[in-house]
């Protein structure tokens, strides 16, 4: 029996469910040596600002029990620059390109998000929602409301598929996402990190240069699983699960609560062959447990 | 080889034959996934089908690693980074207690290329000072200090480079160890006007290929570089301490 990986979400099809996340990654290209990208589902690209990001001072990671904690800051080109420098080795990946898109006002991410949807080559957009709003310091992620406004921006932007980052940081990320849906996602990717910090008892110091960070890596497996499953029963848009994916194992944990594909990152970090690993052991599951397509495993939790 | 330090010979014909001194590794302490990390460990020197590493065990990785068996697969990736570069006029090496790891492999090349290099070799006490013997086996010319005063000059490195600095003229400085130590190695070299001085810079490690941007190191054109990238060996210019 041959096993239909494909599936498809917002539009937009992937031969497989499983997706690079963003700032794992790169640009899909950093990794050439030790991952085939064309075999997966997709990659999402590095956060890109409007302008430069020289990003935060080092040390900018550490591990932590089940974990790693980071305070890159947004590091990247700017639009331009990735325009001119990037964009045609993202092109020529050969897989579905997500571009993660971050800002500071509603204007930055329109402005990204219109110049890119001129260029070819680009698949869908992901917006990182948990950046702090300069006019007020919220984060946008952190409030319905301010969510609302930005997609709904954007979302004047492209014709292509939209997608939605949600944060755990915030009281109420089941209303954060229904405004995303309402004001025009097609889909929603959750979770991004977790605040977090780290401190080194000998200096009384921060570990991190920044001194706190976003947590990531199976550590927050289960509270990401949760939220695929509370999110994606209560939006008609198909949402992406990610948080801590070190197998085939946890990748179907999260179809099976709802998502229709999912995003390793952290895992990358520790086993380059790991996506592949986890597409090749989810068709495996499949075949053993007589499942024709991939999609039909999407919410299938058991709660009899 | 002392308290908290290990040598290991792994074998792989590949990744020996194309390592260059001062590249690294990312290598797994144990299979699955806790810890989580690879871990950054350069090339301590290179044979035909083996290499070895030369690392102190500071955490849970390299604790982890120290009491792998003989035998067993390791997983590791590489090599990756830029290496030490060539560099005309007589070589000065200068290591910082566990920083004479990628030093050795670099000193056996350099003494191929017919170069005559001089090691400088800090560390807090002689028992510390491990592998100072194969130096003196690739008649590379080799002086010690320790904190205590136990073997050698009684005091730092840097004291003692500064001495050795100002008694001859070198061409390059290549070093490595702590930061600290790297950023007074890098000011003497620029007051003996020394042409180049290179140094190997250890940071904290995510991808090891230049995606996750974990290991930064400030750039002095502004911004930030990375380590595992477009380092780990830098020209001192490159960076601000």
């Amino acid at each position: 029996m041959s096993v239909d990986m494909e599936v498809t979400l917002g539009g937009l099809s992937l031969r497989n469910p499983v997706v690079l996340a963003s700032g794992t990654c790169g640009y899909g290209t950093e990794y050439c040596d030790l991952l085939d990208v064309t075999r997966l589902g997709g990659i999402v690209t590095k956060g890109l600002t409007l302008r430069k990001r020289e990003g935060n001072a080092p040390p900018r990671i550490a591990e932590t029990p089940c974990g790693i904690i980071n305070s890159v800051g947004l590091e990247n080109v700017g639009l331009d620059l990735f325009i001119e420098q990037k964009l045609e080795a993202v092109r020529g990946l050969n897989t579905k390109v997500f571009i993660n898109v971050a800002g500071s006002t509603v204007d930055d991410y329109v402005r990204v998000v219109s110049r890119l949807s001129r260029e070819d080559g680009i698949d869908a957009f992901e917006l990182n929602v948990s950046c702090p709003n300069v006019e007020d310091g919220l984060m946008f992620g952190a409030d319905p409301g301010l969510t609302y406004t930005l997609v709904s921006e954007v979302r004047k932007e492209t014709a292509l598929p939209l997608f939605v980052k949600l944060s755990p940081n915030t009281s109420d990320i089941l209303q954060v996402g229904v405004s995303a849906v309402e004001a025009g996602a097609d889909g929603l990717s959750l979770i991004n990190t977790l605040h977090g910090m780290v401190i080194d008892v000998e200096t009384r110091k921060p570990v991190l240069g920044n001194e706190t960070g976003g947590l990531s890596g199976p550590a927050l497996r289960p509270v990401a699983v949760y939220y695929v499953r509370l999110i994606s029963r209560s939006v008609r848009v198909p949402v992406i699960g990610m948080g801590g994916i070190m197998s085939w194992r946890d990748a179907l944990e999260f179809i099976l609560a709802g998502a229709w594909a999912v995003q390793v990152g952290t895992g990358l970090f520790s086993d380059p062959g790991l996506p592949l690993a986890i597409v090749e052991g989810l068709a495996d599951y499949c075949e053993r447990h007589g499942v024709e397509r991939i999609a039909d495993l999407v919410g299938e939790i058991d709660v009899s | 080889m002392c308290e908290d330090i290990y040598r290991v010979r792994i074998t792989s014909r590949k990744m020996s034959g194309e390592a260059a001194p001062g590249q690294f590794l990312m290598l797994k302490s144990s299979p699955g996934f806790d810890p989580l990390l690879r871990r950054p460990l350069s090339f301590h020197e290179t044979y035909d089908d083996s290499f070895e590493l030369l690392y102190k065990v500071v955490g849970r990785g390299t604790l982890i690693l120290s009491g792998r068996k003989c035998g067993e697969h390791v997983d590791s990736i590489g090599p990756l980074g830029k290496g030490f570069r060539p560099a005309g006029g007589r070589p000065l090496l200068v290591a910082g207690g566990i920083g004479i790891a990628p030093l050795l492999f670099l000193a056996r090349r350099l003494r191929e290329e017919g170069k005559e290099p001089v090691l400088v070799y800090g560390a807090r006490q002689v028992s510390f000072l491990v592998e100072r013997e194969r130096f003196e086996g690739l008649d590379v010319t080799v002086r010690l200090a320790t904190e205590d005063g136990s073997t050698g000059f009684a005091g730092t490195c840097v004291e003692l480079l500064e001495s050795e600095m100002s008694k001859s003229d070198y061409g390059v400085v290549y070093g490595c160890g702590p930061s600290a130590m790297l950023a007074a190695v890098s000011e003497l070299c620029e007051r003996y006007g020394v042409e180049s001085c290179q140094v190997s810079i250890e940071e904290r490690m995510a991808c090891g290929v230049g995606a996750c941007l974990g290991c930064s190191v400030a750039s002095s054109a502004g911004g930030y570089l990375s380590v595992c990238k477009d380092g780990p060996v830098f020209k001192t210019g490159e960076i601000v301490f």
